[in-house]
């Protein structure tokens, strides 16, 4: 019995020490590494983004995280560099527009793809034809009329209609050029691994880690890090603690309420960038009281952007008045209507709800929409409109906001501006487009959008998209609200992150220093 | 024994098919595919709809599953939509994370539970018995993430002395294990408390006191053993929770696990997936409970007796 | 005068159990001295505190709720109530066993007869698992199951055959002092015969001293040298079996052979004693069965009469017994 007791108090010890150890634990992060003298690339770089790695299967996925990885491991025929916006040779060393609907391109001689075959003409026809067998890469292409190859390292593409954003989704990497003799060789499973870019895959544990190993042979030169593990840890304090730690090298998102501390934190340092996607609200217009111009305006001047940036993003948001997002080639300055509430109840009175009325707010799951929602839900309550919100789960979200039945109001998210103008404003505004969530249907937008595509004039172009902008501000059937940045947490001896290219992040660069 | 054994793999039959379509029938009630919820805006409304037709999505129901079903016959699990890869291998890439995980954490449980319960049954309504069932209330009300977190800082960022995340290396079963355990620890104590309560308080316990057998003897080898069933049987439901996947613990320790994997196949409404990980489970926890059958046997002899029959 | 060694020596025990109802006077001061070989059976209702005062013998009150609140127990000259506690596990099972009432509770089910006797031998022999094994297997022949059951576990045994084996792990450590707590109330009477005999043979090769608690008189008059009959935690009355049964002076004893079933006169009644068993949470000022007694005076219900003694080896507790001349109606022979 006396034996039973000491044991029993060595665990209630036991357990107290770790209790307290933990209750008096507090997040300040260790002394920082002096920085050392002689600064030598460290071999491996592990970093965690908030998402994983989904699938090799390089035509067939939307995850942004997993066509960052591609980016990697392929090359596309072109790709853009994302501080000037313009499309720069990668496969193909030169192009040039014979028409509207033609494009010649040389290509680069002497790449290899992983598996060690050349790089060839053929490539380029086979990566082209195999998407377009493919239902979830065929509309990128839609436009493709026929690859004319001349020669190994030559090839023609014609169009069916002008597509001036041909260039720009050619950069996608889901279109990134795959290699026939591979597939031949090794099989659809294994040929699809084989790239040309700077890392090749090494070991995949699907739900933990992927391992990339630099490709000595990259024509581009070999890349300063051995290798990179993109680990996958969901939980956003955990990836933060990871970092500090020192067995990240550097994360993605990491908890928002954390920022202020990580900039005070000298062992850590923070990068932002805008991120690819603009949180939009929609107006569904198939919804009375929603097809009334007037109300819509009314809400607009009810609401405020700032108070979301600084309520929601804690101030890690830039405010964004335009359907488009601001990091685009085609983005301008456009006029908005300020917050004005004397204003709003006015239209309100004039559209004929001068006691308000009722309307309903969904959402997906993302906590940024929900936190939205609620903010918009007490804005809308100045000018007497009860807003009831029903946050919804992502898929249900989807069907219900494409059905267009049981809602007034959407928030959410759209990143469709990464491969050239057209597609993100289509898919948003367009009457048939797929993100069309107002049920808008207006002749004029369509024509607007359909005569932008085929400008080949930049300036003019330009001036096209910035018209539909407007247009689009005068109609107020989507509120844009905000652009959200991304943000890296790394440790001090992590080289800057390059700015992604919209939500393609760039891990090819990746170099971190030991003492 | 043996012919109990098959009777009950034989069983499992009926139950995984019951469980499959009963699962089959709830993603289907759920609104959204996994063409939308993969696929999201990055394809348009033609595109995905011939993917739909293609896939056999406009299917009904009851086709849907037949099809499902005969494939499983066949030992064809189906593709998930989300990864392209098949749902069986994805699952069993899981698994052996999943049981390392289950198994500490239901032998950590176990190592706190039962010396906390058999110590606060014999000192019935002292203070020791009171500041167990504090303990053990702390460990069940403290939610894992919050525990989990600040064993993190504690031993990771504070000490340095284990991995904050992941299934690889020295230490890294520890803290998750711990996490595990120390939730399922409290449930496990109670009913070890109240089993050894009404174990100690029977005729053959004074038998073995008045032979002179000495009092640990008494407690460990005489009554515990009896107080075992309702033990093992609480850390066998425990153990098949687990083998479910603890998606908490598995975020927060980047664990992984069975359980991320079903809710990200939910989420994305991928139902090969969804379907196949929840039969897997299925089998995987009927095995174990089978397990555990197997266990009260040897425990106690009077279930032995009756399993032979 | 040479005294002669005592086997058991009880002095004054007092034991409550703390209850949720209040108190239970459970043994109220009685006084018990016991010689090698001789046997003392104690008769009384249920609830009388016959198996108290064994249990308080092997220092084995139900914890927490029961308490020694005095007296001494006395065996082989070892106090059981202050020896340290290894020394009561070696007085427990080698000084004094006990055969206990319900076999088909007292055995533990998840070992194995054999197990459960020579954990016993073990303990108090200091010899190996196997030579253990080998004295349990000895054991069970002795109380006449067959050796291969050795490695049965209780519930592939009948009761009879469970009471065997609680005896069998009485009687393996040969201890000086045997209780026997109503060894034979769960067979049928022919196996209650040859237990009693095993019993009796065993201890006349030892010389073993014993206390046999029943409710059955018959058995008391086979088995034992003398009788305690207790009441309300009290023994109302000791002496030979000569004295309790030919001169019997207590009136409770009186009520219990008057219950008993006349075997001359079939067509007799039995005549129970009147009214119930005391409230045993409320100890009386008087006489514990000044309630149900028909020789009942005032003196009775407030003064409680100390031992008085009739003869060298007859104690009864009752005032009648100052009245010269008093005595009960029961006259046999």
């Amino acid at each position: 019995m006396k034996k039973l007791s000491y044991l029993f108090s060595v665990i209630t010890l036991m357990v107290t020490i770790v209790i307290i150890g933990v209750l008096f634990t507090s997040t300040e992060a260790l002394a920082a590494q002096p920085e050392g003298q002689n600064k030598t690339p460290k071999d491996k770089i592990v970093f965690s983004t908030r998402l994983d790695f989904t699938t090799m299967d390089v035509t067939n996925t939307p995850s942004t995280i997993t066509k960052s990885v591609y980016h990697s491991v392929y090359n596309t025929l072109v790709e853009k560099d994302v501080a000037t916006n313009e499309i720069i040779p990668a496969l193909a060393e030169s192009w040039t527009m014979d028409s509207p609907t033609e494009y010649s391109f040389i290509l680069r001689q002497g790449v290899k793809f992983h598996d060690g075959s050349d790089f060839t003409s053929a490539d380029v026809k086979f990566t082209y034809e195999r998407a377009l067998e493919h239902n979830s890469s065929k509309s990128k292409l839609a436009s493709l009329a026929s690859i004319e190859l001349d020669g190994d390292y030559a090839l023609k593409i014609v169009l069916k209609q002008p597509n001036m954003d041909f260039l720009d989704i050619i950069t996608d990497p889901t279109l990134s050029i795959l290699s026939k003799n591979a597939f031949e060789a090794l099989g659809d499973e294994k040929g699809i691994q084989q790239g040309t870019g700077p890392y090749k895959y090494k070991e995949w544990d699907q739900g933990s880690y992927l391992d990339l190993e630099a490709n000595d042979e990259y024509w581009g030169g070999k890349p300063a890090t051995n290798e990179l593990r993109l680990q996958y840890i969901s939980e956003s304090s955990s990836r933060l603690i990871a970092v500090k730690t020192g067995e990240m090298d550097f994360i993605q998102d990491p908890p928002l309420s954390e920022l202020a501390n990580i900039k005070a934190d000298s062992s850590l340092k923070l990068l932002t960038y805008p991120s690819a996607s603009v949180e939009l609200l929609f107006f569904n217009t198939k919804q009375p009281p929603m097809d009334n111009p007037d109300v819509r305006r009314a809400i607009e001047y009810a609401l405020n952007r700032q108070d979301i940036v600084d309520g929601v993003f804690l101030g890690n948001a830039i405010p964004n008045n335009n359907i488009m997002h601001s990091s685009n080639a085609y983005y301008s300055e456009i006029e908005s209507v300020d917050q004005d509430i004397e204003k709003a109840k006015e239209l309100l009175a004039k559209a004929g709800y001068a006691d308000g009325f009722e309307l309903t707010l969904i959402s997906n799951s993302s906590p940024d929409s929900q936190a939205i929602c609620t903010i918009v839900q007490a804005q809308l309550d100045e000018i007497g409109i009860t807003v009831k919100y029903e946050p919804l789960e992502n898929a249900t979200h989807t069907t219900v906001a494409k059905s267009g039945e049981g809602y007034h109001m959407d928030s959410c998210q759209w990143s469709g501006y990464a491969f050239g103008p057209d597609l993100g404003i289509r898919e948003l505004i367009y009457s048939s487009g797929s993100n069309n969530y107002a049920h808008y249907s207006d002749a004029k937008m369509d024509q607007m959008i359909d005569d932008a595509i085929k400008i080949e004039d930049k300036s003019e172009r330009i001036a096209a998209y910035k018209a539909i902008e407007e247009y689009s501000e005068d109609v107020m059937v989507v509120y844009p609200i905000c652009v959200k940045n991304y943000t890296f947490v790394s440790g001090i001896n992590v080289e800057d992150i390059p700015q992604p290219n919209g939500p393609i992040m760039n891990y090819r660069n990746l170099v971190s220093y030991s003492e | 024994m043996y012919r109990y054994i098959i009777k009950r793999v034989l069983l499992l039959i009926p139950i995984l098919i019951a469980v499959s379509f009963i699962v089959f029938f709830i993603v289907d009630l759920a609104p959204g595919d996994s063409i939308d919820a993969v696929f999201g805006n990055e394809l348009s409304t033609e595109d995905k709809e011939t993917m739909r037709e293609e896939m056999g999505y406009n299917d009904s129901l009851l086709v849907r599953y037949a099809r499902y079903i005969g494939n499983v016959f066949k030992g064809d699990m189906g593709m998930s939509v989300l990864f392209k890869k098949p749902a069986l291998e994805l699952y069993l890439n899981r698994v052996p994370a999943t049981l390392k995980l289950a198994f500490w954490g239901i032998f950590i449980a176990l190592i706190i539970a039962i010396p906390l319960g058999v110590i606060s049954a014999i000192h019935q309504n002292t203070f020791i018995d009171t500041l167990s069932t504090i303990l053990g209330l702390l460990g069940m009300s403290m939610p894992s993430f919050w525990f989990g977190l600040l064993m993190i800082i504690l031993f990771s960022l504070k000490l340095g002395w284990l991995p904050s995340f992941g299934n690889e290396g020295r230490g890294s079963i520890i803290m998750p294990a711990l996490t595990v355990g120390v939730g399922q620890a409290a449930l496990l104590m109670r009913t070890t408390r109240s089993s050894m309560l009404e174990v100690i308080r029977q005729d053959y316990i004074r038998t073995a006191r008045a032979k002179g057998v000495k009092e640990g003897v008494v407690i460990y080898k005489h009554a515990l053993r009896n107080a075992l069933i309702p033990i093992i049987t609480a850390a066998g439901t425990q153990l098949g929770i687990a083998l479910g996947g603890t998606v908490v613990v598995e975020s927060v320790f980047a664990w992984p696990g069975v359980g991320k994997l079903t809710i990200d196949a939910f989420n994305a409404r991928d139902t090969t997936l969804v379907v196949g990980c929840l039969i897997l489970t299925t089998a995987l926890s009927s095995v174990l409970m089978m397990f555990i059958d197997i266990i009260y046997a040897f425990v106690d002899p009077r279930i032995k007796a009756r399993y032979s029959r | 005068m040479v005294k002669e060694k005592l086997v058991l020596e009880i002095n004054d025990l007092v034991v409550n159990y703390e209850t949720d109802n209040g108190t239970v006077h459970a043994v109220n001061g009685i006084n018990l001295k016991l010689k090698q070989k001789q046997s003392v059976g104690i008769v009384g209702e249920t609830g009388a505190g016959k198996t108290t005062t064994a249990l308080a013998i092997l220092n084995l009150i139900p914890q927490p709720t029961g308490i020694i609140k005095n007296g001494t127990i006395i065996v082989d000259g070892k106090n059981m109530l202050t020896i340290s506690e290894s020394d009561l596990r070696m007085m427990r099972g080698k000084g004094v066993s006990m055969i206990f009432q319900d076999p088909m509770t007292a055995l533990n089910p998840v070992f194995t007869i054999g197990e459960q006797i020579a954990e016993s031998v073990r303990i108090h022999e200091g010899v190996s698992n196997k030579d253990a094994m080998q004295r349990a297997i000895e054991m069970l022949e002795i109380v006449g199951i067959d050796k291969d059951r050795a490695y049965d576990y209780p519930h592939q045994l009948s009761g009879g055959m469970k009471q065997r084996v609680v005896i069998a792990i009485a009687l393996a450590c040969q201890a000086k002092l045997l209780i026997a707590d109503e060894p034979t109330t769960a067979l049928d009477v022919t196996i209650q015969a040859q237990v009693l005999e095993l019993i009796r043979s065993y201890r006349e090769k030892y010389d073993t001293a014993m206390i046999l608690i029943t409710h059955d008189l018959g058995i008391v008059a086979e088995t034992c040298d003398e009788v305690a009959v207790m009441y309300a935690g009290v023994i109302v009355e000791y002496g030979t079996l000569e004295d309790i049964f030919n001169r019997t002076k207590h009136p409770y004893t009186e009520g219990l052979f008057n219950s008993l079933p006349n075997i001359i006169e079939r067509r007799s009644k039995l005549t129970p004693i009147p009214g119930m068993v005391l409230d045993p949470t409320i100890l009386p000022d008087g006489c514990v069965f000044a309630d149900r007694c028909s020789y009942v005076i005032d003196t009775c219900r407030t003064t409680f009469q100390k031992d008085i003694a009739v003869s060298d080896t007859h104690i009864v507790r009752c005032s009648r017994y100052q009245e010269p001349g008093f005595n009960i109606k029961r006259m046999i022979a």
